[in-house]
């Protein structure tokens, strides 16, 4: 199946951001189909064959949480939250119930159309490949990394990592959820004692995250914790 | 059905009135026990004879003995030593000894003409001795009668000398009642006898001629108890008349012939003799001859003087001597209502016994059938019995465990056995429902206290009461105690100054100190238990400090309730603030939360449709607007996030606060912030002092505090100018400061900047929100840190200082270890 065709679900009940979404979608040619509650989303849902859902939290009749849980009990496809909820525990609720992605309104458009493009990657590719996963094979959300082949995929696309970068992110990667101050990563990485290396492993970090996030700002896999160190999220 | 039916055949009332009759029953065998107890000596007599009598009672047996005695005596030492006119002629000592032993045994008499003549209340007495001349031996009864000298306090109407003795004695015997005659040595009454004797045992001498050592014997006589002893008198070889009338132990008299010197010396001798002795026989020793006693050796090998080989004793002659004693007629009445009372007492209480047996069969079958009922119906029947308080119960246990216990040595006659059978049901029914209640943990609750406490409690004294508070209690209290002491002081000052004469005065005194003595001791007592109940509240007030619950609530008879209720109420009104405070901060959070929705969905569609605008082909006019909507669409949603995220700040809410090393927070930072600031056009001087500063903050926040202030300083700095930075420790603290030298002059105060809005240079419309500063500050303070603007001239200068935790805090703030300086 081809990207360009690939059919996608807006689901928000302010009229004009539906609009607005389904021309910026249009124009990479994505094909879509708009609705504006929760139950007529999941209507729409029976009725064609969608392959990815944009879905916003607050909406009339049936909220976008309700919905979610809804399309999950039969379907896999992926769903993007838009919402206009930027607190840390709304985006862990969207996520636990089993959303992709969650943007936050008011979003960049050019940050929603690869999102939009990196989670329908995904979706093809996990349907190419299947949840077989190979044991040399580190797989955090959409960061695949092969020790054999010493590559990382972020959502399908293979991004290119130098030496350094590929052996700090395998650490944090293999460690995924623990976090290493940046003394650590420089003794393990470099193998050498450490000593006001601050800059320089953050300027790898910087540039990894550059690689691999979508929006470096507002990283998704490599998170900075300040005052701490760094880690890489765990996500499944 | 079967048990209902039952329980129709005795319904509740029936069974109340069963143990309302098994209580009377109980006091009723009480009392009959009691009865019996004190007059058990009446057991022993038969009441169908109907001659029991004054003389046999106890109580006067003593006086007649003690009558029967003194006129036996007075008749064999005084009558018989006197003449026709009733003049005593014989030894005046004896006549001496004779009074002094009568003094001596408290024996009333008065002194008359003719004679002694003894004094009796209760009884009339005839006391007669006919003299026996040997010389004149004729049988003329005139002669006779000339002959008998007698003495009485029965009126003369009824005997007098003009009689015959014979005529004398047969009035006696006709006219009174319960008599008891003496008469040529032999007792004589009307009454019949109950056939109980009394044994006298008195020393006797044989006879004159006896040659053994012992002059004296023992005799043992056996007088039925109506009867008295008829006893007699004897005379030794050294002068002593010895009498045994009543008394176990005999008199002993002396008789001196004509006060001679022979007499005082056998007097003398046998006091030597028999020293010991005196004491126990105290009308021995003559107060005359005390000088001659005293002039006496004494000598240490004692000889009794019926022991010595020259004692002899002679029988003296009774037969001459006639008494006659017989109660008065008031006396034989007032004893005969009073033997009818007790015996009328004694069949009511026979009859007791009967019914309590009764009852008490009742009661045990109640009993049974309650307990069995309650078996069959295994429902707990105790509606009724439930009401019994506790205190009631342990009096039952400890009365019929007495009871009980004492009974044992009692003989079981079938009354008894019913008693006791009685209160073994009542004691094991006691300690029954006592166990449940322990059980049950409802022994107290079901006492009396409580259930009296209760009933107070609806009382308009109660309510009345409970208005005062126990400071005025206690200083009241003290203050009656107080004066009680004082009165008291001063009616114990009043007593001892007038002297102990006055009775009255000693009861008031004594009364005092009693009253206020227990007064006093209730007053402590009761401050024991105020002081208790001060200590809950003082522990109430304690833990409503703490914010802890308290669970130790008082009753509604404590002096401190009303205070606990206002603590609790107190506590309660603080608790709703909290509540309501919290209520208001949620619902603070929800009105930005709904603010900031309501703001970012037009917002997203603006940005949306711009984006749309920009990919249009459009002319360069249009196309340089869309650029400025743009960019002004971008710098409102960054306002709206920044005011979103300030007002959280100032909630509290968002705030995580984790242990962080703010040295490596700002190299993080730098680092990140590198490639934007080295092309900025301004030279950084940076100067770490501490190699590593831990402090408590949310890492996010202090990553936009020093963003906000780094980019400040960079925005209002004047090109290639230096910007200090620099982390050092102050008086525990960790303090990032920021200085640059502003591009423009300042015109604003340092308060005014930090307020929201609030933009230095008001020129100026690119970047930031205008809420840089207010951010930095606002979050600096959410993680308890302080942030201070100092302006000096064109120098602008940014502070934050964040206190310096100890390493050994961990995160949930445990000292794992102390440091060891």
């Amino acid at each position: 199946m081809e990207e360009k065709t690939a059919t996608i679900l807006v689901v928000d009940d302010d009229k004009d951001i539906v609009a607005a979404i389904s021309k910026l979608l249009e124009l990479d040619g994505y094909n879509i189909i708009k609705a504006y509650d929760g139950i007529e989303a999941l209507e729409k849902l029976s009725e064609n064959e969608i392959h990815l859902i944009l879905i916003d939290v607050m909406m009339p009749k049936l909220d976008g949480l309700s919905t979610i849980m809804k399309i999950r009990a039969s379907k896999n496809i992926p769903i993007i939250v838009l919402s206009a909820k930027s607190e840390d525990t709304d985006k862990i609720l969207g996520l636990s119930i089993g959303a992709d992605d969650y943007i936050t309104k008011p979003y960049n458009p050019m940050e929603l159309t690869a999102r939009v493009k990196s989670s329908l990657r995904r979706y093809m590719q996990l349907g190419d490949i299947g949840t077989i996963s190979k044991t040399d094979e580190i797989k955090i959300g959409g960061l695949v990394m092969d020790k054999q082949a010493k590559s990382l995929t972020v959502d399908g696309a293979e991004v290119r990592l130098t030496a350094t970068e590929y052996k700090i992110l395998e650490l944090l990667m293999e460690n995924a959820g623990r976090v290493f101050s940046a003394e650590e990563i420089y003794r393990k990485v470099w193998n050498e004692d450490a000593y006001a290396v601050e800059n320089t492993v953050m300027v790898h970090i910087r540039h990894i995250r550059e690689k691999i996030e979508i929006d470096p700002k507002e990283p998704r896999y490599l998170k900075v914790v300040w005052g701490i160190g760094y880690k890489v999220e765990k996500i499944k | 059905m079967k048990t209902a039916k039952r329980r129709r055949y005795l319904p509740k009332r029936i069974r109340i009135l069963c143990f309302i009759l098994a209580c009377i029953n109980i006091c009723a065998s009480l009392f009959a026990k009691g009865y019996v107890h004190v007059n058990q000596y009446i057991e022993d007599v038969d009441f169908s004879d109907t001659t029991y009598s004054v003389v046999t009672d106890n109580r006067y047996k003593k006086k007649i003995t003690d009558t029967y005695e003194q006129l036996c005596i007075l008749g064999v030492c005084s009558l018989a030593d006197m003449n026709s006119e009733m003049e005593y002629q014989g030894n005046k000592y004896l006549m001496e000894d004779l009074l002094y032993y009568f003094d001596y045994n408290d024996y009333k008499y008065k002194r008359t003409d003719s004679g002694i003549l003894p004094v009796s209340d209760d009884f009339d007495y005839y006391v007669s001795y006919t003299l026996t001349d040997d010389e004149t031996t004729d049988e003329e009864t005139e002669d006779r009668e000339d002959n008998v000298r007698f003495i009485t306090n029965i009126s003369e109407s009824v005997i007098n000398h003009n009689m015959t003795e014979d005529e004398r004695l047969d009035v006696l015997r006709n006219d009174f009642h319960n008599y008891l005659l003496r008469c040529k040595d032999t007792m004589t009454s009307d009454m019949l006898s109950s056939n109980i004797t009394e044994t006298y045992r008195y020393r006797d001498a044989e006879c004159a001629n006896t040659s053994n050592n012992e002059g004296l014997g023992s005799i043992e006589e056996n007088y039925p108890n109506n009867y008295l002893p008829l006893g007699g008198w004897y005379y030794d070889s050294y002068g002593r008349y010895i009498y045994y009338f009543g008394n176990m132990d005999p008199i002993k008299f002396y008789k001196y012939p004509e006060n001679s010197g022979q007499g005082v010396k056998a007097r003398v001798e046998w006091q030597k003799d028999t020293d010991k002795k005196r004491r126990y026989d105290p009308f021995e020793f003559d107060r005359e001859f005390a000088d001659d006693y005293n002039n006496i050796n004494y000598r240490s090998d004692m000889v009794y003087i019926e022991s010595l080989d020259d004692y002899e004793a002679f029988q003296g002659s009774t037969k001459e001597l006639t008494v006659f004693i017989a109660p008065k007629e008031d006396i034989i009445k007032n004893y005969e209502d009073e033997l009818f009372a007790r015996m009328s007492l004694l069949y009511i209480n026979n009859n007791i016994m009967r019914i309590t047996g009764v009852l008490a069969v009742l009661l045990v079958l109640l009993l049974m059938y309650s307990s069995v009922m309650q078996g069959i119906e295994k429902t707990v029947d105790i509606e009724f019995f439930e009401q019994i308080p506790s205190d009631f119960l342990v009096f039952g246990i400890l009365v019929s465990g007495f009871v009980i216990i004492s009974s044992n040595t009692y003989e079981l006659v079938a009354s008894n056995v019913l008693i006791l059978l009685t209160f073994i049901s009542i004691f094991l029914f006691s300690v029954l429902n006592l166990i449940k209640r322990l059980l049950g943990k409802r022994f107290y609750s079901t006492g009396l206290m409580p259930v009296i406490l209760k009933k107070y409690s609806t009382t308009e004294l109660f309510k009345e009461r409970r208005k005062i508070n126990l400071g005025r209690r206690l200083r009241s209290r003290s203050i009656l105690l107080l004066s009680l002491i004082a009165l008291c002081a001063l009616i114990l000052f009043v007593f001892i100054l007038l002297g102990d004469d006055s009775l009255v005065l000693l009861v008031i005194s004594l009364a005092a100190v009693c009253i206020t003595g227990i007064l006093g001791i209730s007053v402590l007592i009761l401050n024991i238990v105020n002081a208790n109940q001060l200590i809950k509240l003082e522990n109430r007030i304690a833990a409503l400090n703490d914010h802890e619950d308290f669970k130790d609530d008082v009753s509604e008879f404590s002096p401190v309730y009303l205070d606990m209720e206002n603590l609790s109420n107190i506590s309660d009104s603080v608790d709703r603030a909290v509540e309501e405070q919290i209520k208001s901060e949620r619902m603070k959070i929800e009105l930005i939360a709904n603010v900031s929705h309501d703001l970012k969905t037009p917002l997203t569609s603006i940005i949306s449709y711009i984006d749309l605008l920009k990919k249009l082909e459009l002319d360069d006019e249009a196309s340089s607007y869309v650029k400025i909507l743009d960019k002004k669409s971008q710098k409102l949603k960054d306002i709206v996030a920044d005011v979103f995220s300030m007002a959280k700040a100032t909630s509290g809410i968002d705030v995580d606060l984790t242990k962080l090393d703010m040295v490596m927070l700002f190299n993080q930072f730098y680092a990140d912030a590198e490639d934007k600031l080295k092309n900025c056009g301004r030279t950084f001087k940076i100067d770490i002092v501490l190699p590593s500063a831990t402090v408590m903050a949310d890492g996010n926040k202090m990553y936009r505090v020093f963003q906000n202030l780094v980019d400040n300083a960079v925005k209002y700095s004047m090109d290639g100018s230096r910007i200090f930075m620099d982390i050092t420790e102050n008086d525990g603290y960790a303090v990032f400061t920021v200085k640059n030298i502003s591009s423009y002059p300042i015109d604003f105060t340092a308060d005014e900047i930090t307020e929201r809005f609030v933009r230095g240079d008001r020129s100026r419309t690119d970047g930031g929100s205008g809420l840089g500063l207010s951010i930095a500050k606002t979050f600096t303070e959410a993680c308890g840190g302080k942030f201070e603007i100092v302006l000096d001239g064109d120098m602008f200068k940014a502070v934050v200082a964040m206190p310096i935790v100890n390493d050994d805090i961990v995160d949930d703030g445990i000292v794992q270890n102390d440091d060891p300086k």
